[in-house]
Parts: C-alpha cells; sequence; structure tokens
C-alpha cells in the first residue's frame, strides 16, 4: 500500500475517482498542501486558491515542517459543495463586512435623516415624527443643525458664515457702485447699467464705454494726453470693464489678473504667425500669440527692425480697447467669489 | 432775429445734431452751475442761448488784485457735437488787454482748450481756468504778441492799459486814466472809432504820434 503513490488530485481535493483511484489517497505531513504563492503574499486566487492559506513559520521551513490546520485538512478533504475550491470568487464573501472596513477606516454610520418638513418649516407631525428634527441655524434661519453631530453643525455654520459674508461684500459693493458717476457723461453708471471701466492706475470713476471712447481719441490729441486720466492726468496702459466699483489696490490687483487671464485665451488679431514684429506689443501682448501648430514664440520683440507708423498703433490701440467685448467680462459673483478664497 | 443769427452763424450746429451724451452732460452742467453755491463766490456765470444748448453765453469775474479787478467779462461758448470729448469753442466776447487773449478777436490760447483737454473737464473748470489765467498771465506763450511784448517790457503800462481796458469794456470800477482819456478824444477828433483809438493807442504804447502815424500812413 504504502509503495503507491499519493494522488496529488486527491491533495488539492479534486480527485474525481474517489475510492476507486489507483493512487493513494491519503495526506502525509511530508507533503503539506501549502500555497507557497501565499507564503510570499502573491497569491492572485486569495480564498478560491485550491492550496491551504496557511501562514508556517519561516524557522519551520528549514526544519521540521509543520502539520497542517485540521480545519483546511476536513474542509478540502470533504469533497462538499461549499468546499471553498467551489466557491466562485465573486460569491465569495470579502474578508471584512465591508470595503471601508477592509481599508482599515473606522466603521461607517450614516447619520440619520432630518426631517425635510422641519428644515424648512414646521413638520405637522411634531415630536410624532419618525425623522429627526434638526437644531435651528442662527444665520440661515433654517433648522438643519444635526443633533447627533457635531461636525455637521461645524460645517453647517462655516458654510453658513462663508456665505454670509459673501452676501455682505456683495451689498457693500453693489452700495460703492450706486454712489458712483461717470466723470465724463456724468451719469451713474449703476443706475443706467453701465459697466465701469476700471483705470490702472487711479481711482477715478468713468463708465466703460466713455473712457475707452475718451482713448479712442488718440488722433485728435496727443496719446499721451488721451492715455491719461481725465480727471488727475495720471497714465494708464489699460482699462479693463467691470460691473461693480472696485478701489481697494488688492482687489484692482485680482481684477487685472483675472483680465489677462481672460484676454490670453483670446488670440490676438496682430500676430501674424512665426514672423517677428507684427504685434507692437511683442511678448507683452495681453492676447495669445500661437503658431498654428500649436507653439508660441518664446522671444517675440514688438518690431524693431520696421518703424510703425503711428496711426497704425493708434489704430490698434484702439481695436484694443474696443474689442474686448461679454467675453472679456468679469462676471462679478464669480469675481467676489474668487476674492473670499 | 438774434436767434436767426446764430442758427446762420454756425452751420456745423445746423447740419448735424449734438449727440445725446453732449445734451445730457450739458444739461447736467448747467444744473450744477445754478445750484453750486461756490460759484456766485468766485463769481461765474453760464447762461443758455438757445434751445439745442450748443451756444452759451459765460460770465467771469476779474480776480481781485489785478489789473481785471472788478470786471465783468463775458465769453462766448460754442459746444461741439461730439462734447465732451472735444473742448468747447471758448473766447472772449468782452474785450480785454491780455497777453493770452487776442485783443481783436478774443480768442483765448489755452492748453485745456486746445490739445490739453480732458474729458472730465466741464464748464465750471473751464471758466476758473480762464479765471485763473486773468491773474496769472502766460507772456512767453503769448496769443496776442503785442500785449506780451508790452507786459515783457514795460509791465506798468501794461497793467494801467490793462486796467482802462477792464473799466471801459468790462465796467470796472474806478476812475479812467485822464491821459489816456485825452488821448483818445484827440483821436476821436480826427474820425476815428473809438473802439479803433483805444486799440491802436494801446498797440503804440498810448503814443499819440505813433498812433496817428500808424492810422493815417
Amino acid at each position: 500500500m504504502s509503495s503507491r503513490p499519493i494522488c496529488r488530485y486527491f491533495i488539492s481535493g479534486q480527485c474525481r475517482y474517489g475510492n476507486e483511484c489507483t493512487f493513494l489517497h491519503e495526506r502525509s505531513n511530508d507533503t503539506p498542501n501549502v500555497c507557497r504563492f501565499n507564503e510570499r503574499g502573491t497569491c492572485q486566487y486569495g480564498t478560491a486558491c485550491r492550496y491551504d492559506h496557511v501562514k508556517t513559520k519561516k524557522s519551520n521551513k528549514t526544519g521540521v515542517r509543520a502539520p497542517p490546520p485540521i480545519a483546511s485538512i476536513v474542509t478540502n478533504s470533504c469533497l462538499n459543495a461549499n468546499a471553498p475550491s467551489f466557491v466562485p470568487s465573486w460569491l465569495k464573501k470579502p474578508e471584512g463586512s465591508s470595503y471601508a472596513e477592509a481599508a482599515g477606516a473606522a466603521p461607517f454610520i450614516p447619520l440619520p435623516t432630518l426631517c425635510p418638513y422641519n428644515e424648512l418649516g414646521n413638520c405637522a407631525k411634531g415630536n410624532d415624527c419618525e425623522y429627526i428634527h434638526g437644531l435651528l441655524c442662527d444665520l440661515c434661519k433654517c433648522k438643519v443643525l444635526h443633533p447627533l453631530s457635531v461636525e455637521q453643525q461645524s460645517l453647517h455654520i462655516a458654510q453658513c458664515t462663508a456665505k454670509h459674508e459673501l452676501q455682505m461684500k456683495m451689498a457693500f459693493a453693489e452700495q460703492r457702485s450706486k454712489e458712483k458717476s461717470c466723470g465724463i457723461c456724468m451719469e451713474n453708471v449703476f443706475e443706467k447699467n453701465l459697466r465701469f471701466g476700471i483705470l490702472e492706475n487711479c481711482k477715478h470713476c468713468f463708465c466703460v464705454e466713455c473712457i475707452r471712447e475718451w482713448r479712442g481719441k488718440g488722433n485728435e490729441f496727443d496719446t499721451k494726453t488721451v492715455r491719461s486720466c481725465p480727471e488727475c492726468r495720471q497714465h494708464s496702459d489699460f482699462v479693463v470693464p467691470c460691473i461693480i466699483w472696485i478701489e481697494e489696490k488688492e482687489e484692482k490687483e485680482l481684477l487685472f489678473t483675472m483680465y489677462r487671464e481672460n484676454a490670453k485665451k483670446k488670440k490676438c488679431k496682430y500676430y501674424v504667425p512665426y514672423s517677428v514684429g507684427d504685434c507692437p506689443f511683442g511678448n507683452k501682448c495681453f492676447y495669445l500669440h500661437e503658431n498654428p501648430d500649436g507653439t508660441r514664440p518664446i522671444d517675440y520683440r514688438p518690431g524693431e527692425n520696421r518703424r510703425r507708423e503711428p496711426e497704425l498703433l493708434s489704430a490698434y490701440f484702439e481695436a484694443l480697447e474696443l474689442e474686448v467685448n461679454g467675453d472679456g467680462e468679469i462676471d462679478y459673483i464669480n469675481f467676489l467669489i474668487s476674492n473670499i478664497i | 432775429m438774434l436767434i436767426l443769427l446764430i442758427w446762420y452763424s454756425d452751420p456745423q450746429t445746423r447740419t448735424t445734431g449734438m449727440s445725446n451724451i453732449a445734451f445730457s452732460r450739458i444739461q447736467r452742467e448747467c444744473r450744477e452751475v445754478v445750484t453750486n453755491k461756490d460759484i456766485e463766490s468766485t463769481g461765474i456765470m453760464i447762461e443758455m442761448l438757445n434751445d439745442q444748448l450748443t451756444r452759451m453765453k459765460g460770465t467771469i469775474n476779474g480776480p481781485p488784485d489785478s489789473p481785471y479787478e472788478g470786471g465783468k467779462f463775458d465769453l462766448d461758448i460754442v459746444i461741439p457735437d461730439n462734447y465732451p470729448f472735444q473742448p468747447p469753442k471758448v473766447k472772449f466776447s468782452t474785450r480785454i488787454w491780455h497777453p493770452n487773449v487776442s485783443s481783436q478777436t478774443g480768442l483765448i490760447c489755452l492748453d485745456i482748450l486746445k490739445d490739453q483737454w480732458a474729458a472730465s473737464l466741464t464748464l465750471r473748470t473751464v471758466l476758473l481756468s480762464v479765471q485763473s489765467l486773468l491773474a496769472l498771465p502766460e507772456p512767453k506763450d503769448p496769443q496776442d504778441a503785442v500785449v506780451a511784448k508790452q507786459k515783457m517790457s514795460e509791465p506798468q503800462l501794461f497793467e494801467k492799459t490793462a486796467r482802462f481796458w477792464t473799466q471801459h469794456y468790462a465796467k470796472g470800477n474806478g476812475q479812467k486814466d485822464p491821459e489816456f482819456l485825452h488821448k483818445i478824444m484827440k483821436l476821436k477828433d480826427m474820425g476815428v472809432s473809438e473802439d479803433q483809438a483805444i486799440s491802436t493807442l494801446s498797440c503804440c504804447g498810448w503814443d499819440l504820434t505813433r498812433s496817428t502815424d500808424y492810422l493815417f500812413s
């Protein structure tokens, strides 16, 4: 009997001949059915592996091998339908009860839902309501603070405060804008639904149409005269349209950055691909200089080797002033939001 | 009759209408002039001459401590169609002896009425500038070369002449110089009109011989 070799299908629990098998159906201690990939931790079959996933101590590897655990022998040797070998991997339950738990996270217990009727007003069911009734938030006047979660409460209050601050800022900006009138047409800019033309270097208020028209008068007056503020004669290189009146230096800087970013998305109509000196602003141009293959000129200087006709230059200035239409516009809500951030 | 005169004398306003912005701005400016209290103290006034608001009459008082003190000077203001992007045309209708104002036509040499115009300037600020020009003449950048030359070489005679002009044309107070009056009378006796006599004598430094030579040669 002992001369017969051991059936290797029996060892893995898969011999289909059963008792009629010519090989020895017996487990010997010398041939433990341990998955060697699992020992290295790389078995890709996981619980579906037909070998035993048991940890053998490294010291045992060289010396006497530890006997396989009885449980695994029993399950492997009994050819029942529930044996791990017969259960497809996708049907098997994962080790933990949830993925979050398996990943080592704390168990997630969803908060009981707040009563939506109570949130906005009064729930007709009152105390008999099956949902939880939230606590009143002082800022938004809604009963949305969860009584069971301090985290939810502080998060909501933070959101509410930010929203409130935004509203305050908008109200202030609106108030500030309402008092301003254009120094050229003398109309109230806000009342007439006009946009403000924010000058780069001074705080004088004009509507964008007026200041652009004035800056476009380069053929009648000296360019230096029209490029300066009509009130204080402070020179400004550009005008930025904005729906609200902006005076503070930081806010102005932010507006200019946003304006430049916006302009950078539009193609400069004076730039000729692969050429030098067509756009009088060179690399300082607000608009996009891009070649058809997507490359951009690196060292692009304003026309040095040819003298530009003054009329052409003033025409360019005019175009630059007038070209910026609706999409160059700064949305003032966005502006304020980004301002708060 | 007066309206007709204005109508035909200014073909520009007849052919093309004033822009909307110009009209509303002038209206605002007039309201401002009427309501503003400090305008009375500075002695500036604006009067509308027509309903189109293209032509106005400005009045300024001569600044104190100047030969123009006590005088009331009228100015003729013409509003261009694309005001305020173009300066108003302002000139003196009252005759004045000043290096930066033509003694013959009343044209003013003032940078803000020419290349240094700014769209934010108003009729009020323009008139204030003209008033300060009266107080501080700029003979180095003259409109009337004869006056400027006199101002530079004979400042005292210039002052006396300017004062006489103010008294004579701008209802300035004080006693007119009897010597000047005497010379004017002499020229008038020769059949020269009063305005021409004053102007010629002033230009010739109140030298009667030179004036007669100038007039009759």
